[in-house]
């Protein structure tokens, strides 16, 4: 894959005390929250992980900014969701998830045959609904809050949620809902 | 099965995993970022020198090292950083617009790369120009014909390979939005598609092609395939399949060698031709069966 001049960053100047100790609560208090939406979205544990552990970075990265914002949580989960619906870059997550698959300390997700059944079929929605899903189920969040972080209307939120839940019924023979 | 119940459950399974997985601290994360920036120049310096040798090698008559022999070869487009492309002249200069991307770089200015296309290649053939970026939302390819006339939209292009003799090209696809599982024949000319593997194939669930290519006389494809329901889970599987070009039909399916798989889990899938197709080729090299095994239970 091509290298974008963007994507050079330079060194970043040691943060300033103040500074860490927001970021190291603000990792704290969100870092599960992030793996388990990157889980319910990728399905696999290792590349939810490696997801959830990128999403920081770039918050990190970018912490002098995000931190002025209302809601720096908003922020952290559309690059999150966007990162989970990705090709290119959830691509480099799993290869980078597989390298670590060397290692004895990896996480590890084990269910029902009808919940990974669940989680396949949430792979499968248009990336729109699978964010809309994975927030409102995965992330206990409102649909106000859902507009604010996917950026659109909450009618288009609604939308995006039902014809998310009719195609869910469909694939898993839920003839109740997907009516 | 009841979705709204079913996700009940699956919520509650998935808090008790991710409580227990293993920690990352905010100061391993630190390190992690200042290794990462060290290793990324360092992978710049290298792109810059394969980017820039592939483009002298595929504008070079004479060159070696390109093994397609197109009527009227290769033209290798610039892609700008917001997804448009554009002809080149003589001194490899951007030149006319030939796809306007409609990218606004404003749209998310605390975050460019969150929406912004990833300019990975863009090829010249006959009528067919085959772009392919990278962007959230609304696509994440395109196969676009310079005239505009055909405009053939497929939804989640991935990995693609031209035939030797530039009229087809084989591509791995994905439909209704889906990752690529099919692989598909575009006839350069025309822009006319039709599916050579389809998804769902065989018993194995296709979970991503990585790559494809083709054999030097143009009657083989081979694809590069993870079988299984993710690239970790339980039995997946790279494979290399190789299909009838006329017809579709399977006419091997092999382990993929470590090597192939190493290159296609580099990420550079699709912008080298890394499979070396054709049985002559294949029965060189030693392929070795590359599982890619379940991640081991925690202790």
């Amino acid at each position: 894959m091509e290298t974008r001049a963007a994507d050079l960053e330079v060194e970043l100047p040691e943060p300033t005390p103040s500074r860490v100790g927001e970021f190291d609560e603000f990792f704290e208090a969100h870092a599960n929250r992030l793996r388990r939406l990157a889980l319910a979205m990728t399905g696999s544990a290792s590349v939810a992980d490696e997801l959830a552990q990128e999403t920081m970075m770039r918050v990190l990265r970018k912490w002098s900014y995000v931190r002025t914002l209302d809601r720096p949580d908003a922020w952290a989960t559309r690059v999150c969701v966007n990162l989970a619906t990705s090709r290119g870059r959830r691509l480099t997550s799993e290869a980078r998830a597989l390298v670590r698959l060397g290692g004895s300390r990896v996480p590890t997700f084990d269910a029902s045959a009808d919940r990974i059944t669940l989680l396949q079929a949430i792979r499968k929605l248009p990336k729109r609904e699978a964010q809309a899903i994975a927030l409102h189920y995965f992330d206990d969040q409102s649909i106000e809050s859902i507009a604010t972080t996917l950026e659109c209307p909450e009618s288009t939120v609604k939308t995006h949620l039902r014809r998310g839940r009719q195609r869910l019924a469909l694939m898993l023979g839920d003839s109740e809902d997907a009516a | 099965m009841n979705v709204e119940q079913l996700t009940r459950e699956l919520r509650v399974d998935i808090d008790d995993a991710v409580s227990n997985w293993p920690t990352t601290t905010p100061d391993r994360l630190r390190r992690r970022s200042r290794n990462r920036t060290t290793g990324r120049a360092v992978g710049a310096s290298l792109a810059l020198v394969v980017v820039v040798g592939s483009f002298v090698a595929l504008r070079s008559p004479h060159s070696g090292s390109v093994n397609v022999a197109a009527p009227g070869g290769y033209r290798v487009l610039h892609v700008s950083d917001n997804g448009s492309v554009f002809d080149v002249d003589a001194n490899g200069s951007p030149a006319q617009e030939i796809f306007h991307s409609n990218y606004d770089p404003a749209r998310d200015p605390s975050d460019p790369g969150t929406y912004k296309p990833y300019p990975r290649s863009a090829v010249a053939m006959g009528h067919t120009v085959v772009v392919e970026t990278c962007c959230t939302p609304p696509d994440d390819s395109a196969l676009q014909t310079l005239d505009g006339r055909n405009l053939a939209h497929v939804p989640y292009t991935g990995t693609w390979s031209p035939s030797p003799d530039g009229t087809k090209i084989a591509l791995a696809a994905g439909q209704q939005g889906g990752d690529p599982r099919q692989v598909d024949l575009v006839d350069v000319a025309t822009g006319q598609t039709r599916v050579l593997m389809p998804e769902g194939t065989g018993a194995q669930h296709v979970y991503w092609i990585y790559d494809v290519a083709w054999n030097s006389d143009g009657t083989r494809v081979t694809a590069l395939v993870v079988f299984g329901d993710s690239a970790d889970g339980p039995g997946a599987a790279m494979q290399r399949v190789e299909l009838d070009a006329s017809t579709g039909a399977v006419l091997a399916h092999t382990a993929a060698s470590a090597a192939e798989a190493q290159q296609a889990l580099s990420g550079n899938a699709g912008l080298v031709t890394s499979i070396v197709a054709g049985t002559n080729s294949a029965s060189s090299q030693p392929t070795v069966p590359v599982v890619l095994s379940p991640p081991p239970a925690r202790k």
